[in-house]
């Protein structure tokens, strides 16, 4: 018997499989999510479906390769497209195709400044993230949503390196304490 | 788990680890279990970011580029030996039983929404027996029905939780026994598909 009920895992065993209509599902799923995410971090909804794209072309190879012990496909996605994400922006740092501007940084504009129709999750976590002390919130997004390693935000924010590292484990030990256990919340 | 490594732990998941003791955190996540569930504790949380965003909606065509780049696998292949030693047949005969999945011509609706058959031939371990693959769409629910003979399955993807409370996934055989009744229901996920074995059919109380 396998060890996982988790509709995700599921639907991911079934695309180990071969099973196409089992990838779609998953990307009706996750797809809105991910592009969000990748959106956010690229500045760009069309190298975010690019990226989109190629993470579940990945998952799609590598479905036999997911342990549900290790997370939740949820998790196991989003690591993977922040990941290739991340490996973009520094392959646009280097080649300098593309300037990292303030203005271009101005389309990804932060969580808390965004009020949709938040889902009751989605809504739980803003709340959640605006309880972060200002400076702890600012080091995190500038690493999950701009790759920026702990020198660059050190520069960024103005403050010393042993600073920003201490901001960063304060403010994933804030999250832990609020959620408790992974894979409770919704979206990628 | 010490703060020093606590702190590393955070700024691998983060990617903000500087480059020379990635080699550092990384032997000591290939030594230390507690070291490997901090971080996978650390992603989850920091997927909670990402789920702080509101979705967006892909375009159709994307979706449509997506499905057209899989490469067609042979569906179920993994399952080859179980159908064989299940149904008592070559695997020959069992690869030809699992290409009719995707094969929507070889299957009916049946009575119940939801629910489709595809009669197949057994061998020699399901003599007697009308033998079929089943396929219910996710959450969809088996009838209250009794077995007025054995029925012996195979389930082949995704899952059914049975009104005894019991969960059988892929890979499971399960047997019902003559005069045994119940109903089952298919997990969230993809479609359940099952091999069956019947032996002196159901009464499915309600249905022709």
């Amino acid at each position: 018997m396998s060890a996982s009920t988790d509709p995700d895992a599921l639907l991911v065993a079934a695309m180990a499989a071969g099973d196409r209509v089992a990838l779609a599902r998953l990307y009706d799923a996750h797809a809105g999510p991910m592009l969000a995410l990748g959106a956010r971090m690229l500045g760009s909804e069309h190298e975010a479906e690019d990226l989109v794209h190629d993470v579940l072309i990945e998952a799609w190879r590598g479905a036999s390769t997911y342990d549900p012990i290790r997370g939740t496909v949820r998790t196991w996605l989003s690591m993977r497209l922040r990941s290739r994400a991340l490996d973009r922006l520094r392959i646009r740092a280097r080649s300098l195709l593309v300037e990292s501007t303030d203005e271009s940084r101005a389309q990804a504009t932060t969580v808390l400044d965004e009020d949709p129709a938040l889902s009751p999750d989605r809504h739980r976590l803003h709340r959640v993230l605006a309880t972060l002390p200002e400076a702890q919130r600012v080091v995190l997004e500038l690493g999950y949503f701009e790759g920026l390693s702990s020198s660059e935000i050190s520069e960024r924010v103005q403050v010393p390196i042993g600073t920003v590292k201490s901001r960063v484990a304060a403010a994933l030990s804030h999250l832990r304490a609020i959620f408790g256990s992974p894979g409770r919340m919704g979206g990628v | 788990m010490n703060d020093t490594l606590r702190i590393r732990l955070a700024e691998y998941a983060l990617g903000t680890l500087p480059a020379e003791l990635v080699g550092e955190v990384l032997a000591q996540l290939a030594s230390d279990p507690s070291a490997r569930q901090v971080l996978a504790e650390l992603e989850a949380d920091m997927c909670t970011l990402g789920g702080a965003l509101p979705p967006m909606t892909p375009r159709p065509a994307a979706r449509s580029r997506l499905l057209a780049s899989v490469e067609p696998v042979k569906r179920l292949l993994a399952m080859t030996d179980r159908v064989s030693d299940f149904l008592g047949v070559d695997r020959a005969h069992a690869r030809m039983i699992l290409d009719l999945v995707d094969d929507a011509a070889a299957w009916v609706s049946a009575p119940v929404d939801g629910i489709s058959l595809c009669d197949v031939d057994g061998g020699e371990a399901v003599v007697g027996a009308r033998v079929g693959l089943v396929r219910l769409r996710p959450e969809t629910t088996f009838p209250t029905h009794t077995h007025l003979g054995l029925e012996r399955t195979l389930v082949l993807q995704g899952g059914y939780v049975d009104s005894s409370g019991e969960t059988h996934l892929a890979g499971d055989v399960v047997h019902n026994p003559e005069g045994s009744r119940h109903t089952f229901t298919a997990l969230d996920g993809p479609d359940l598909l099952y091999l069956v074995a019947l032996w002196n059919g159901i009464d499915l109380a309600g249905l022709d």
